[in-house]
């Protein structure tokens, strides 16, 4: 169970659409297991998808518990081939990522939001999630479908260059 | 009163603004719209003044000759151009998918970084008869695999086909290997 590097743009796998993970559950096992060891190791990074660690399957990791601001936290979550179930009220803020390191952006997203993925156990999860919890799922998801933030940031004002990231 | 441009670059330094603003104010001239910005280590800085009748856009220059020496700036004052009319040609496409007359749209581009990124996407725009009014760009990452990040606002023509201009956009996201996203800026709405 490794730490794997964390890959950055303009990287290809952060620019392509993951594959399914579907039943190989030693697989997503596996996979989740390093995913969170990679998160950890980080001590600002709250969430973690697999294209980010090389890897082109549906899945992420997720504990927005040491942040503060935090309006509703489910700890440590590992969701496999999650789909967004619903999201509204959408609210600006500013995200950053370990994958564009150099770079924070103002995005806009629901504040509300309901996902469903399974677990590593196999069993069908889902998770109402609202705030920066809510937002973190939405950005791991993103990296899902070959996203990042710097592809919803609302204009040339809402990019904002960085000269540090730890 | 009337309105003057005024241009200044220049390598930074502190102390650049107060030394200009403080010869303006003397002069009676105020600061209407202003933008200054600091790439790398150059200075610029462009504004609109509102200037006294009596002084001309060459007495501004002279007066500030000696901010302009003492600082290393070039510095150009002239009167405030009128708005070109029609500078956003209309063109006459109408259908499904016609953008607003005037929509704005804000692109993102990212990738490796590459020479031509700027004129493949600005060319795209300019064919559909789009006014580029925001650009940024920056050069990030490691020196060996450096990333090309440009962010920009354009006005499209009245009647622009937002489905042609995607098609086209889309062509050169994947000639030149880059992402580039298209979202039309909602208005405000009161």
């Amino acid at each position: 169970m490794p730490v794997r590097p964390v890959l950055q743009l303009p990287h290809p796998v952060l620019t392509s659409p993951a594959s399914p993970v579907g039943d190989d559950i030693a697989a997503a096992r596996a996979l989740g297991a390093d995913l969170v060891d990679t998160m950890y190791a980080s001590p600002a990074c709250v969430g973690l998808a697999a294209p980010q660690i090389g890897v082109g399957l549906r899945a992420f990791c997720l504990d927005v518990s040491a942040h503060k601001k935090v309006t509703a936290c489910h700890g440590l979550v590992v969701l496999v081939d999650p789909v967004i179930l619903w999201g509204e009220d959408p609210v600006v803020q500013r995200e950053g990522c370990m994958s564009v390191p150099d770079f924070t952006g103002d995005v806009a997203r629901p504040r509300r939001i309901a996902v469903s993925g399974y677990d590593l156990s196999g069993e069908t999860i889902t998770i109402e999630s609202e705030g920066f919890e809510a937002r973190a799922f939405l950005h791991e998801i993103d990296h899902l479908d070959g996203r990042v933030f710097l592809d919803r940031v609302a204009g040339p004002h809402a990019v904002f260059p960085r000269k540090v990231y730890r | 009163m009337y309105e003057l441009s005024l241009s200044a670059i220049g390598t930074d330094r502190p102390g650049i603004v107060a030394a200009m603003t403080g010869v303006l104010a003397e002069l009676g001239c105020s600061i209407e719209d202003s933008e200054m910005a600091v790439l790398r280590n150059n200075f610029a800085m462009m504004l609109v003044l509102s200037a006294p009748e009596r002084t001309s856009a060459t007495m501004v220059e002279s007066a500030l000759a000696p901010v302009a020496s003492r600082f290393e700036l070039v510095v150009a004052v002239r009167p405030l151009a009128a708005p070109a009319s029609g500078s956003i040609p209309a063109k006459p496409v109408s259908g499904p998918g016609t953008a607003e007359p005037g929509q704005t749209v804000s692109l993102s581009v990212h990738g490796a970084d590459r020479p031509g990124i700027v004129a493949a996407v600005s060319g795209s725009l300019a064919e559909e008869g789009a006014n580029i009014v925001e650009l940024r760009t920056h050069v990030a990452g490691e020196a060996a695999n450096p990333l090309y990040v440009m962010v920009m606002e354009a006005i499209l023509p009245a009647g622009a086909d937002l489905a042609t201009l995607g098609e086209r956009l889309d062509s050169v996201a994947r000639d030149m290997a880059i992402t580039v996203t298209i979202t039309p800026v909602e208005g405000e709405v009161f």
